[in-house]
């Protein structure tokens, strides 16, 4: 997909640059390139005006990236239309007339009216010319339409009221009205869309007056006509007219779904005074309205309402009561929180989660205790709910009441407290950092612990010096207060007043809390931090200079490579420098130059173990000096730096296989006979197989197709002998192959569209020193035929997925040039095919060449 | 080539009424708890049969029909039902309307071609059917907003078809909703490109394919093959390309993620080789959503306080906020969503409304490429501000005698 993209900005670049028009963007200066616009759009139009499907589209797609590229600029817009009006006129294909009539959609003024109108009656052409005129503003494309309107019949007047109807042409009224009446069925229910898209109070009328006599299928269409008047009516601020149409479709004894349309337009266009018929029906005993009013009332205003629908909410059933609920919550008004409360406390696990959801809309501090309740004591669904409703929940008081409930000890427990210092997190309740400091002090550790990390959440920079003075001292040394304070540094962007902070703290951390502080300074990323850390390399202390080290390893950016590798060469003990080496390694895979750093890194790396480190990053680049370096180690003393040596370089030469084909199989070649570890020879054996599969296919071809046969599946068309089969035939369109080349295949579904029960047919010229045997190594999905200088060599008819060297064909290649014609057959899905020429026993050959020819 | 069971081609409008076998009536039933909710469905070709597997694994669902333009993806279609059921009952027909005016069907599956959606969506729930619809829901802006307006018209439940909105991406809606990355201010979006013209040479039309019912509303041009067997989608006519087929999972998904799934951009700009080097979305309160790029592989999401997804050697991957988004209702995933919803008349998690606003803003950046201009929208009233001509492109006339009102 990204190839995809980038390939088609790299289109919409070069065609902008190809047409050299002014940028869009600067449309006052336009007129200089107009002339020229013109002449090439006419040249372009020359090829476009004998068009037919599968013809060449060349001129075609130029002529629309120049009419797309003036339609914004008046002067060259009518030089445009005037143009692609003088191609109308010439164009000699009714596929010629389609494509003028899509680029006048975006151009067309009144001035090519006459031209379009003169298709309207045209049974082949009506509905092109309708596309351009359709959208075209301005009365002109009305007036058109309408005297179209007066001379068709059938589908082409059905075809002339829809686009009447989507223009909302009033002046169409009179004669839709008439053609309600009208014996063709087709025109009689376009006339009621038509009515519809006009939507006046006259359109209602006149469809209202048409429904008693229309049969089944016309009166659905009167029906949604009227809905779209009363719709229109409503929106123009016509409220009674509306109503009137909705109240009879509300009547009982109506399908239930135009009740429920007529119920919603009723409570859009009364709003409250709608309520009453809302209520009926939330109480009734029709399960579907029931629902439908449900959904609705969350649109319908009045505290009123809320009050009556919260009334009513015990009473229901408790499906419905969960959906109400659900309503109430929507509706945000606050009458409902009792009710809702109450339904909160309920037994039903539905009617809880959706009663705590609700509350956080329009809950308040009164209901804190209870969504805390939910959140900690209240199977999975309530829980969720409720605390994202403790996260959602306003007004005043709620912080103070979360706050409340985390400093006492509330009916819930600690897991209440647990949930209510989450939601202070979760709300990044700022205020609250003074009293989650102590919480983060206390006894209980499951407090505690959760205040710590909402000391993370909601730390401003100035309660900074308090986070980091308790990761100094914290009341546990297990406490993750590092954690919350790495997060609250977060929210600074600046890396240097992050790392102040953590500076001043540990100016005055005692010895033992260095180490758990260096990892959050070297988190800032910043260059003063940087300074720091090296400091403390040198730090009395044993345990802070081993942190020093492994954040230096940790560093985000490559500056600490050299004091890495330093460390790597002299620290004293094993693991240190073990993490040093692991760390400039990192850095040399971040570096644009990384051969030479890993050269000094196996120079450092004394213990094996090390030196698998550096042969594990080696293996990560894809370059032939990283191939060599591990080439040179396949003979290193010790059996693990060898297997990790020879790992590294399969790795490399199956990326490397395309750019140094030869050197990438000596090397596969050197791993294969060096290792002793079963796993890595086996790979390498496996590469060089994989190699050898997918080398040397021919991919220059020229193809002709696809072809098919009427009726018939691809055995028939396996059999059927079409044109490139005949070795005098002059009517194949032969193209060069260019879309679906891969490395080793071809898909002819990227090439030619997919395609069931087709072949498509390829060719190519093969050059051979010398008569000598070959063997042709085919690989096809599904079917596949071979000719070999008009000879037939291979036929296999099979259904199969594509993959190298399916077939292997004996053959026999004539001194200079031979003629190699295959023929692809697809069933279904997938259609591919790849070809090599080997010698008999799939040696390589020399001196073959092959031409698209 | 089967002839069908039951049902069978009909002429156009009009004539369907009243030659079959149930009597047609609009309106819907009421469903008991236990009953089975029927399905008819409406293009069963590739994307359609795996839509239709999908209903068949629920127990509380009916196949009673299928109904496709070509004879063999009918013919699939009716023995993977009458398998499920081991009966030889499933009904087949060439003509949606078939479908949608059949008594019995509580709820059309829509999965043609993208240009048949609107008329057989707004047809459906006309005669008081609920809707399943493959994504890309619409062809063009206003075919999205006539089927959301009846959608609300009739009261029906109309669930679109992009199950990655929520399932590719929770995990990212999560994140960023929950705070993960601060304040969201740029999304990247990486599907394929928007659709061409179509040019492909005439072929001769196979038996057991109505080539004219498969165009349909769309212009006439000669039969090809491919474009029958899910190979239309590069083209305009039939499709918005891969702007709308991925586009429809990978923007949605990003509007989601940003909260802006209820509205729209305020401007749209196509590459310009310049500062906007991608089709960048611009919204209200600033965030801006781009077309391709990023380093997330589909999604990618910059915010005041980070990124997601972490970049390759940019550190730990933050912490997942815990946030409870509210998604799909019922059991399993966007069809268990739709079937419940049919049952107790809620809005289903990918409600018309909601995959409509998605479908729209992919359908602007085509048209922004197609014309290679910005364009200004207003997402209130969906208009193209200041620029008539590429307003046009907000809908295509359709081919005589399909009308949408």
């Amino acid at each position: 997909m990204k190839v995809k993209i980038q390939s088609l900005r790299a289109t919409a670049v070069t065609a902008l640059a190809a047409l050299a028009l002014v940028p869009l963007a600067a449309p006052a200066c336009p007129a200089a390139d107009e002339p020229d616009l013109s002449r090439r759009l006419d040249e372009a139009l020359k090829g476009a005006v004998s068009f037919e499907y599968g013809k060449d589209a060349g001129p075609l797609e130029l002529a629309e990236r120049l009419v797309v590229e003036a339609a914004r600029d008046p002067r060259a817009r009518e030089a445009v239309e005037q143009s692609l009006l003088r191609a109308l006129g010439a164009a000699a294909t009714r596929d010629a007339k389609d494509f003028l009539c899509r680029q006048l959609l975006t151009v067309a003024t009144a001035r090519s009216v006459p031209a379009l109108e003169a298709m309207l009656a045209d049974p082949d052409l009506s509905h092109l010319a309708r596309y351009a005129l359709e959208r075209a503003e301005g009365s002109a494309a009305d007036e058109a339409l309408l005297r179209a309107l007066g001379r068709t019949s059938g589908k082409l007047q059905a075809g002339m009221l829809s686009s009447l109807g989507r223009r909302r042409c009033g002046k169409a009224l009179s004669e839709a009205a008439k053609l309600l009446a009208s014996g063709d069925a087709l025109v009689a229910r376009a006339a009621a869309a038509a009515l519809g898209g006009i939507g006046t109070a006259e359109a209602a009328r006149a469809l209202a007056a048409a429904r008693p006599a229309a049969g089944e299928a016309l009166r659905l269409e009167i029906d949604a006509a009227l809905f779209a008047c009363a719709e229109k009516l409503l929106a123009e601020g016509r409220q009674d007219e509306a109503v009137r149409i909705f109240e009879a479709f509300h009547e009982p004894g109506r399908e239930k779904h135009l009740r429920i349309g007529a119920l919603r337009g009723l409570a859009a266009a009364l709003g409250a005074g709608a309520f009453p018929r809302l209520l009926e029906a939330v109480k009734g005993s029709d399960p579907e309205l029931r629902s439908s009013a449900i959904e609705l009332v969350r649109s319908v205003k009045g505290r009123d309402a809320t009050a009556a629908l919260a009334a009513i909410l015990p009473s229901l059933a408790p499906e419905a009561q969960e959906h109400l609920v659900g309503a109430l919550g929507a509706r945000g008004d606050p009458e409902a929180a009792t009710a809702i409360a109450a339904a909160a406390a309920g037994a039903e696990e539905g009617v809880r989660a959706a009663a705590c959801e609700a509350l956080g809309a329009i809950g308040g501090a009164s209901h804190v205790d209870l969504l805390l309740r939910g959140a900690s004591s209240g199977g999975a669904r309530v829980e969720a709910a409720a605390r994202e409703s403790l996260r959602r929940l306003q007004g005043d008081g709620v912080d103070r009441a979360i706050l409340q409930a985390a400093l006492t000890a509330a009916p819930g427990g600690a897991r209440a407290r647990v949930e209510a210092i989450r939601a202070l997190a979760a709300r990044r309740t700022a205020a609250a950092f003074g009293d989650l400091l102590r919480l983060a002090a206390e006894d209980e550790p499951s407090v505690r612990s959760e205040a710590i990390a909402a000391l993370g959440a909601v730390a401003r920079e100035p309660d900074l010096p308090a986070l980091a003075a308790l990761a100094v001292r914290p009341k546990d040394p297990k406490d993750a207060i590092e954690g919350a304070l790495a997060a609250a540094l977060r929210r600074i962007a600046d890396p240097e007043r992050r790392a102040a902070q953590v500076l001043a703290a540990l100016a005055g951390a005692p010895a033992a809390r260095r180490p758990a502080l260096l990892p959050v300074l070297g988190g800032t990323g910043a260059p003063g931090a940087l300074q720091a850390i090296r400091g403390a390399l040198a730090d009395a202390d044993a345990a802070t200079r081993d942190a020093a080290v492994r954040v230096l390893a940790e560093w985000p950016d490559a500056a600490p490579a050299e004091d890495l590798l330093r460390l790597a060469r002299t620290l004293p003990d094993r693991s240190g420098k073990a993490a040093a080496l692991k760390g400039y390694v990192r850095m040399a895979s971040l570096s644009k130059e990384p051969a030479a750093m890993y050269v000094r890194a196996l120079e450092a790396a004394e213990h094996p173990e090390d030196r698998k480190v550096v042969l594990e990053g080696l293996g990560a680049l894809a370059s032939k000096e990283a191939l060599e370096l591990l080439e040179a180690r396949l003979e290193d003393g010790d059996d693990g730096v060898r297997a990790a040596a020879g790992a590294a370089a399969v790795r490399i030469a199956e990326r490397l296989r395309g750019q140094d084909p030869a050197r990438t199989k000596a090397a596969l070649e050197k791993v294969k006979a060096s290792a002793k570890d079963p796993g890595v020879r086996g790979k390498a054996e496996e590469a060089l197989y994989e190699f050898d599969k997918l080398e040397g296919h021919i991919l220059a071809w020229l193809v002709a197709g696809p072809y098919t046969v009427k009726d018939k599946d691809s055995r028939a068309v396996f059999e059927a002998s079409f044109p490139p089969e005949a070795a005098d035939s002059k009517d194949v369109k032969w193209r060069r192959l260019r879309r679906g080349v891969g490395s080793w295949d071809v898909s002819l579904e990227a090439a030619l569209g997919p395609l069931s029960h087709g072949a498509a047919y390829l060719r190519t010229a093969v050059w051979s020193p010398r008569e000598q045997e070959v063997r042709l190594e085919l690989g096809s999905d599904d079917a596949v035929r071979a000719w070999l200088n008009g000879q037939p060599v291979h036929s296999n008819y099979t259904n199969r997925g594509l993959a190298p060297r399916q077939d292997l064909v004996k053959a026999k290649l004539r001194e200079g040039w031979n003629d190699l014609l295959l023929k692809v057959v697809n069933h279904e899905g997938p259609w591919g095919f790849s070809c090599r020429i080997r010698g008999p026993d799939g040696g390589l050959l020399e001196g073959l060449k092959t031409e698209a020819r | 080539m089967s002839r069908g069971n039951g049902i069978t081609r009909r002429g156009f409008l009009g004539k369907t009424a009243a030659i079959l076998a149930a009597p047609i009536v609009a309106g819907s039933r009421v469903l008991g708890a236990n009953e089975r909710i029927t399905l008819g469905c409406v293009g069963v070709g590739g994307r359609g049969r795996e839509d239709l597997g999908g209903f068949l694994g629920f127990q509380e669902v009916q196949v009673l029909a299928v109904c496709d333009v070509v004879a063999g993806h009918r013919d699939l279609a009716k023995a993977m039902v009458d398998q499920r059921y081991g009966t030889k009952d499933c009904a087949t027909c060439v003509d949606f309307r078939e479908i949608v005016t059949r008594r019995g069907i509580d709820a059309v599956m829509i999965a043609t071609p993208d240009h048949w959606h609107a008329l057989v969506a707004v047809d459906a729930m006309a005669h008081g059917k609920d809707v399943f619809c493959e994504k890309p829901e619409s062809l063009t802006v206003r075919q999205g907003r006539v089927m959301a307006a009846a959608a609300r018209r009739y009261g029906r439940v109309f669930s679109g078809g992009s199950q990655r909105v929520w399932e590719d991406y929770d995990w990212f809606h999560r994140m960023v909703r929950g705070g993960g990355i601060g304040e969201v201010r740029e999304a990247w979006v990486n599907v394929g490109g928007p659709s061409d013209p179509c040019y492909l040479a005439q072929e001769l039309v196979p038996a057991g394919v109505d080539w004219d019912l498969w165009l349909g509303p769309a212009p006439w041009r000669p039969f090809h093959p491919s474009l029958i067997v899910g190979g239309f989608r590069p083209y305009r006519d039939y499709s918005g390309g891969g702007m709308t087929d991925w586009g429809c999972h990978g923007f949605g998904g990003a509007l989601f993620t940003c909260g802006l799934h209820e509205t729209g951009p305020v401007e749209i700009v196509p590459p310009d080789g310049k500062e906007h080097p991608q089709l960048t979305y611009r919204f209200s309160n600033g965030v801006r959503i781009y077309h391709g790029g990023g380093w997330g592989g589909l999604l990618s999401f910059r915010g005041t306080e980070g990124e997601v997804p972490a970049r390759p050697g940019g550190g730990p991957e933050r912490p997942l906020p815990e946030i409870h988004i509210p998604n799909y209702k019922g059991r399993g995933g966007l069809i268990g969503d739709f079937l419940h919803c049919v049952r107790t008349r809620e809005r289903p998690f990918r409600d018309i409304e909601l995959a409509h606003r998605t479908a729209t803003l992919c359908h602007l950046g085509n048209i922004a490429y197609w014309l290679n201009r910005p364009l200004r929208w207003d997402p209130v009233r969906e208009e193209i501000l200041d620029d008539p001509e590429a307003a046009r492109w907000l809908d295509r006339p359709l081919r005589e005698p399909w009308v949408l009102a």
